[in-house]
């Protein structure tokens, strides 16, 4: 599966830069940032990136359906890849952030923390948990224009989002809202990899 | 003794429009078949079955001797293909992209890969997107000898290429079936190249098989037929396949050479057909 990993870094090297330039200058404006445009910048980075995976992907089916791959694998790195980006990405700001901090001797906490943190990885595992499904049952062209309403709807619930999370969100809560992704991205694996082994190439 | 490398029985494929139509036919070890047809008989639907790209209505497909759907993983190893179309990465250079296929194949050889890059003058640090037709195929068909496939499997590997380009490919895979370890389906409505090193032939038409058969019994069995029109009567009739008339005669394809020989008494020529002689006249019985 790390094979088809690399094989979507290549693909995504441009992107991925431009998105590392996008988390380093956010990194260095974190310290005055809400939680909330916290949760929003790291969602809108899971979506650039959920929505470039697939970009390449309209004729390459063929190739990965008669090489021996299992059809498992072709679908769990794609779910896979989207975190393991969103973990370098997370890194890269935690990091740039902190850099930040130094240089300009700010008093001002680091406004990352963990549960916004935890926000919006879970919000990248909702929005890619419910785009997948979509793309593997109806391809990359006819997926791409609902993975993109799905993304605006997101945005719109999100500020109602961050005022439940504001009011809500235990210990408990957290690890509730950790299994009840866990088990939609799971189902949702489920489904994808169900429509993608009934697909014709 | 070894079984046949690839066996179709009764595979049945249903479309809006078109069915391949319980279709059979066997390849042995170490041959190449040429598998004709017209454009939308059926070649790439059989091709895409063998390969599971599509899934079967009915029948049953063997390749080694092990079920295609069942043993898929085990049988795609020792499988290599050629598509019609590029399906690599365009916008990767041929090393990205290798590194990418050649660690899910057990027996992949590096210096296998290696030589016919150089052969084929592939350069690896342009991406793929900036590459020929015909250098994408060949492409192609280094990343399927580099992990000593036992079946090529190839469609339309020859269509839109240059006669240079298509001449190397075809010399390329007279050496591979040398060693007889390795067995070719070659799809192609481009007879020609078939004439040169296909062992078999397994003719196509809408959806049906028409025959499948040795090259060599083709060209024992059937007979171009040219003559004056007279000599088309109903004695002829039940040894002509298919026939064309034309102001000053008539062409045809015929069975039974030694028949029509005697019943035309000389006034008939009768040559060597090619295979387009036999695709052609074969699929317009109709109008016999």
């Amino acid at each position: 599966m790390r094979h088809l990993l690399l094989k979507d870094f290549m693909l995504q090297k441009r992107i991925l830069v431009l998105v590392c330039v996008y988390v380093i200058v956010l990194g260095f404006l974190f310290q005055g940032m809400t939680d909330g445009q916290i949760v929003l910048a790291m969602s809108i980075v899971g979506f650039i990136l959920i929505i470039f995976s697939t970009a390449w992907e309209s004729k390459s089916d063929v190739l990965w359906n008669s090489v021996p791959i299992p059809t498992w694998k072709i679908v769990g790195a794609k779910y896979l890849s989207i975190f393991v980006y969103l973990a370098g990405a997370l890194a890269l700001a935690l990091l740039s952030s902190a850099v930040g901090k130094l240089i300009s001797s700010s008093e001002t906490a680091l406004a990352v923390n963990f549960p916004s943190i935890l926000s919006g990885v879970l919000i990248v595992a909702l929005v890619s948990g419910v785009y997948w499904p979509l793309y593997y049952a109806l391809g990359y062209v006819k997926s791409r224009y609902t993975g993109i309403i799905l993304y605006v709807g997101c945005l719109y619930l999100m500020p109602s989002l961050s005022q439940f999370r504001e009011m809500h969100f235990t210990a408990l809560m957290m690890i509730l809202s950790v299994g009840i992704v866990g088990i939609l991205v799971a189902v949702s694996f489920g489904i994808s990899l169900y429509f993608y082994q009934r697909r014709e190439f | 003794m070894m079984g046949p490398i690839l066996e179709l029985r009764d595979v049945v494929k249903n479309f809006t429009g078109f069915k391949l139509n319980g279709i059979s036919f066997t390849l042995e070890p170490g041959y190449i078949m040429g598998f004709i047809g017209a454009n939308g008989s059926g070649k790439t639907t059989t091709i895409k079955l063998i390969m599971n790209l599509l899934h079967l209505d009915m029948g049953e497909i063997k390749v080694f001797g092990l079920d295609s759907r069942r043993h898929e993983q085990e049988v795609k190893q020792r499988i290599g293909f050629v598509y019609d179309d590029n399906h690599f990465y365009e916008e990767l250079t041929i090393i990205q992209m290798t590194k990418v296929v050649a660690p899910f194949y057990k027996n992949w050889d590096w210096d296998t890969y290696n030589h016919y890059v150089h052969r084929f003058n592939l350069p690896e640090a342009k991406k793929i997107k900036t590459f020929s037709r015909g250098m994408k195929m060949k492409y192609a068909l280094a990343v399927a000898l580099a992990h000593k496939a036992e079946l090529l499997i190839m469609d339309e590997p020859t269509s839109g290429l240059d006669p240079i380009v298509r001449s190397e490919l075809l010399d390329i895979l007279s050496e591979v079936i040398q060693d007889e370890s390795c067995s070719i389906l070659f799809s192609s409505h481009i007879t020609s190249d078939l004439d040169r090193i296909a062992d078999y032939v397994t003719l196509i038409h809408q959806g049906n098989i028409v025959f499948s058969t040795s090259k060599e019994e083709l060209f024992e069995r059937y007979s171009v037929i040219k003559g004056e029109r007279s000599l088309l009567d109903s004695n002829l009739q039940p040894y002509l396949v298919g026939v064309r008339e034309n102001q000053f005669g008539f062409e045809g394809l015929v069975v039974d050479r030694e028949s029509v020989a005697r019943l035309t008494g000389g006034k008939a020529v009768l040559e060597r057909p090619t295979l387009e002689d036999i695709m052609l006249y074969c699929t317009r019985e109709e109008e016999v």
